[in-house]
């Protein structure tokens, strides 16, 4: 308790208030602005949290990551180009809704589903991610290592689009993840004598060129040309703005569903907000009553998406907490956050920063009420940041990449390393191949093969380890699981798409 | 009165002009002390209270820069071909310093650098479960000779200082164990309550402290050439027979070539900052041991221990 | 056909990677007297990595994607504004050790800005010098992070 009071008490200092008032602020702006991602607001603003202490810097990067995604549904809805991919689904029904001149009315319930799918998500973590902590020691690298097969299995079977480049896409995560020391023997593997690549490449680097700079790219073809044009948001009748009862009795249970199918989402890794979304949203339309006006701007459409692509704000946390197995791509990137700030995350945290914990919870459930407060009242000039022209607004952005991946060491090497990621990922997107599960895997192959070879090392080199410990044992079959029933689901569906196709 | 002010300025001028040569170094611009792990760590924090204590002492900024990477050395190496100006300072004294350079090829020498002054030193432990056989030295001795490269110690990296404690000790007992490399002492000290190790390096009392005061570890030994204040019943290895001198030292290296005027001014300035009451207060929140010395001696200091370092990594 | 043609040089890569870069790892690495593994050596995961995205890209190569195609860098001002977007990116941060972040920050954003249609002076000059000016400043002062200086040293 006095843990939980000392939290509580460091959160509600003034000035760090004033900071996460600024992260929600700055957050949903940049959500707003299609292109400028989540993912890329917070590893841009994690340099910034290098003189910052664990509590200020939590404060900061969740702040901007609930905002954030919630943000992106402002564009998405005003002008149909998501601000995140997370808010790609809400944009079906809010920007339809918006064409019928009630672009405030479908802000508002992205707003109010975002509260709700946020809330169920914080309670859900508070009350589970504890009880993973009994777990703890009996972590060890054989169980870790096993545990890591199962995440990257997860990621291969259900990635999305096309399998089989989601599965390049993992595998070049891999590749790349082996350059640097080898994790036993310090053994340098292609670094080619340059000793900023001992310990690999840097994820911030590579994550801003994967996400920002690729975007630069591409948006460069067509000359920063594309979505453009512009709704006056301040129009409309303002009574046909305001959310009905009707709409909330219609929207209560969608959102509630929404809710608890994104933070399941959520908690598993290598899925993310985006799929919750369009899951949450595939749902309320197929068990609706009326599935015919969803696409049209019905209230539980936006509803829905909105909620789920929220709810995995809170449960993307219990694994990265619980098991440091980050859940999408922006927890991943607070995992590292939490390494600058010398906390280790999994299983032992519980037990040895329960000061950090509890300090995540009271952050998560502040900024959700920042987050209401200021777009309830904001969200007309927010709007204004969607008139500057991406020709202005990308020039600044690479300004401000060169400055975070160069800041993140010291080293203009880094600098390099993001440009290389900016051209790949530009590569990538060219010819389709998703961008996530080479992220993911890259996070997760360096953690996999250190444990794996640590285990190994205990073991004498004997892989029956995995199978006489009961919880490595437990994740390896639930590994085989998930990859046989793919493998049959693909099948059977590839057998009923494959004559529709000719 | 405007003549008693023209002559005071001139007397002045005049005593700053003959006492000139001898006061000689100043700086004129910010002197960067640059540190090789990210900020927040032990080195940083290292650096950061040096800062606050000494600012007051130094006419010119002094900036913490941070270059983390590769375990420190590429900092280190940035350091030794940097300008020996003075105006470039490195936190040297730790892994990257007296032990990595052993294990692997590194692009600077311990001996591209001259010492300025040693801050603090932080004492190595050797820590086993509570509920261990392990009880002493003589034990792991007994129990590593009847089931040789069976037992498993953890360490923070390979290469690390606390690696090469280890390496030190298990030539001194002629015994054989198994190196499991963790990333940072802390997941190191998991897997060693989880009863995934036999035995974990620890890298500073305050690592220790926690698990200490709830029964989970005992500490066997401490690798430094003293007891450590806070663990007094901690024997040292020499006191169990054990010829094998180690410790953790953080203290400030310039470039080789600095002149040794700038190196005093140096020196002199920062060992007021190291005596002052901000230094005092800092380093007992921090739990930070303070350990001058000279630059000569941290010198000689760095240079030995990592002479005996190589010898147990070379195998002589 | 682009899916066929990404899985053929990928696939090539691979290969490549698999037979000439994975081998010169050094198996014989000097590290102290009690460095060794067991079952799985430093080469393993690059092998596995290699040999998976080998297999993945002969399947892109076999099984392309119908709808799968180059958007509008087919087209030959696609092509050329992308490697205008690059070329100023490369040379900003080839510049950035020699220039310093903020000369060289103003050069490649009036660039940029210039390059992409931009012609009014009145956006361009107080942008393209008070962005690198501000994130400069933003840096040093609110959060202590260096930004390189280059070999002149600027009052800023």
């Amino acid at each position: 308790m006095d843990v939980f009071l000392t939290a509580l008490q460091s959160v509600f200092d003034p000035l760090n208030l004033l900071l996460l008032f600024v992260a929600t602020l700055g957050g949903i702006t940049i959500g707003a602005i299609p292109g400028l991602t989540v993912t890329m607001a917070i590893a841009l603003a994690v340099p910034l949290t290098l003189w910052m202490d664990t509590t200020s810097s939590m404060m900061l990067l969740l702040g901007l990551y609930g905002s954030g995604i919630y943000g992106g549904s402002v564009s998405a809805c005003l002008i149909n180009a998501p601000g995140t991919p997370a808010a790609a689904a809400t944009g079906l029904d809010g920007y339809a809704m918006a064409k019928r001149g009630k672009p405030l009315k479908a802000l508002r319930i992205a707003l109010w589903a975002s509260v709700c799918g946020g809330v169920f998500s914080i309670v859900l973590l508070v009350l589970i991610a504890p009880q993973l902590a009994d777990f703890a020691l009996r972590f060890g690298p054989a169980e870790i290592a096993a545990l890591l097969v199962f995440a990257l299995t997860l990621i291969a079977v259900l990635s999305g689009g096309s399998m089989l480049k989601g599965l390049f896409a993992a595998a070049l995560g891999m590749l790349l993840a082996t350059v640097g020391a080898d994790p036993m023997l310090s053994i340098p593997r292609f670094t080619f004598d340059f000793n900023e690549l001992f310990d690999g490449f840097a994820f911030i680097p590579v994550l801003i060129g994967l996400f920002a700079i690729a975007e630069l790219f591409e948006q460069a073809e067509n000359r920063f040309r594309t979505g453009t044009e512009l709704i006056d948001i301040s129009g409309g009748d303002p009574k046909a703005n305001r959310i009905t009862r009707k709409e909330v009795r219609a929207c209560t249970v969608p959102v509630l569903r929404s809710s608890a199918l994104g933070s399941f989402v959520g908690m598993l890794p290598g899925l993310g907000a985006s799929v919750a979304a369009f899951l949450a949203y595939a749902e309320t339309k197929r068990t609706s009553k009326s599935p015919e006006r969803f696409g049209k701007g019905t209230a539980e459409g936006v509803a829905s998406a909105e909620s789920a692509n929220n709810a995995v704000t809170g449960s993307a946390m219990i694994p990265m907490l619980a098991l440091a197995i980050p859940g999408d791509p922006p927890t991943a990137i607070l995992l590292g956050a939490l390494m600058i700030q010398g906390v280790t995350t999994g299983p032992m945290i519980f037990v040895s920063n329960p000061d950090v914990v509890y300090t995540i919870y009271i952050v998560l459930f502040v900024a959700l009420v920042f987050m209401t407060v200021i777009a309830s009242v904001a969200l007309k000039p927010i709007s204004q940041v969607l008139r500057i022209p991406k020709s202005i607004l990308f020039p600044i952005v690479l300004v401000m990449c060169v400055a975070g991946s160069f800041a993140i060491r010291g080293n203009v090497f880094d600098v390099y390393v993001m440009l290389g990621a900016g051209v790949l990922g530009y590569v990538l997107r060219m010819f389709g191949i998703p961008v996530a599960p080479l992220l993911i895997s890259f996070i997760l192959t360096g953690p996999f093969e250190e444990s794996l070879r640590q285990a190994l090392i205990g073991s004498e080199g004997s892989l029956l380890v995995f199978l006489e410990k009961p919880i490595a044992a437990f994740f390896l079959l639930l590994a085989l699981v998930m990859v046989a029933s793919t493998i049959w689901r693909e099948r059977k569906s590839g057998a009923l798409k494959l004559p529709q196709a000719n | 009165m405007k003549l008693f002010k023209y002559m005071a300025i001139l007397a002045f001028a005049t005593v700053a002009l003959f006492t000139g040569p001898a006061a000689a170094w100043e700086p004129t611009k910010p002197i960067k002390i640059i540190v090789g792990f990210s900020p927040g760590g032990g080195t940083d924090i290292v650096a950061r209270t040096l800062l606050a204590a000494s600012q007051e002492f130094f006419p010119v900024p002094l900036v913490v820069v941070n270059k983390p990477g590769a375990g420190g050395t590429l900092a280190a190496d940035f350091v030794s071909k940097a300008k020996p100006d003075g105006y470039t300072l490195l936190v040297a004294g730790g892994s990257e310093s007296t032990s990595v350079p052993n294990h692997r090829k590194v692009n600077y020498k311990i001996e591209e650098f001259v010492g300025v002054i040693r801050l603090i030193r932080s004492r190595i432990f050797i820590a086993v479960r509570a509920d261990s056989d392990i009880k002493s030295i003589d034990d792991l001795k007994a129990k590593a000779k009847a089931n040789p490269g069976k037992l498993s110690y953890g360490t923070s990296g390979q290469g690390s200082i606390l690696h090469s404690a280890m390496l030190l000790l298990a030539k001194d007992l002629d015994v054989d164990l198994r190196h499991v490399p963790y990333k940072g002492g802390a997941p190191a000290m998991a897997a060693l309550l989880g009863g995934h190790l036999d035995i974990t390096m620890v890298g500073g009392p305050e690592e220790a402290q926690a698990h200490l005061a709830a029964g989970k570890i005992r500490l066997l030994a401490l690798t430094s050439d003293s007891r450590f204040p806070g663990f007094k019943d901690v024997p040292t290895l020499q006191e169990v027979g054990v010829d094998v001198y180690v410790d953790n030292m953080k203290g400030l290296v310039a470039p080789k070539g600095t002149p040794p005027e700038v190196v005093t001014y140096l020196h002199d300035n920062f060992k007021k900052g190291l005596d002052s009451k901000v230094w005092e207060k800092l380093a007992a929140k921090l739990k930070l041991e303070t350990g001058y010395l000279s630059g000569e001696d941290f010198s000689a200091a760095m240079q030995s221990m990592s002479g005996s370092i190589g010898k147990a990594v070379k195998g002589l | 056909m682009t899916d066929r043609l990404f899985g053929i040089v990928a696939g090539v890569l691979s290969l490549l990677f698999l037979l000439v870069a994975v081998p010169s790892i050094a198996g014989d690495w000097q590290s102290g007297p009690d460095a060794r593994y067991f079952t799985v050596g430093p080469r393993l995961f690059p092998y596995i990595a290699g040999c998976l995205t080998l297999i993945f890209s002969i399947g892109i190569a076999l099984r392309p994607a119908p709808d799968s195609r180059l958007k509008l860098f087919n087209t030959f001002e696609g092509r050329i504004n992308v490697l205008m977007a690059l070329a100023i990116a490369l040379l900003f941060v080839v510049l950035l050790n020699v220039l310093g972040f903020v000369v060289s920050g103003v050069l490649a954003l009036v660039a940029f800005l210039i390059g992409f249609g931009e012609r009014r002076w009145y956006v361009v000059l107080p942008l393209g010098v008070g962005v690198p000016v501000f994130v400069k400043l933003v840096f040093t002062h609110a959060f202590a992070l260096e930004l390189p200086s280059g070999l002149i040293e600027l009052p800023i």
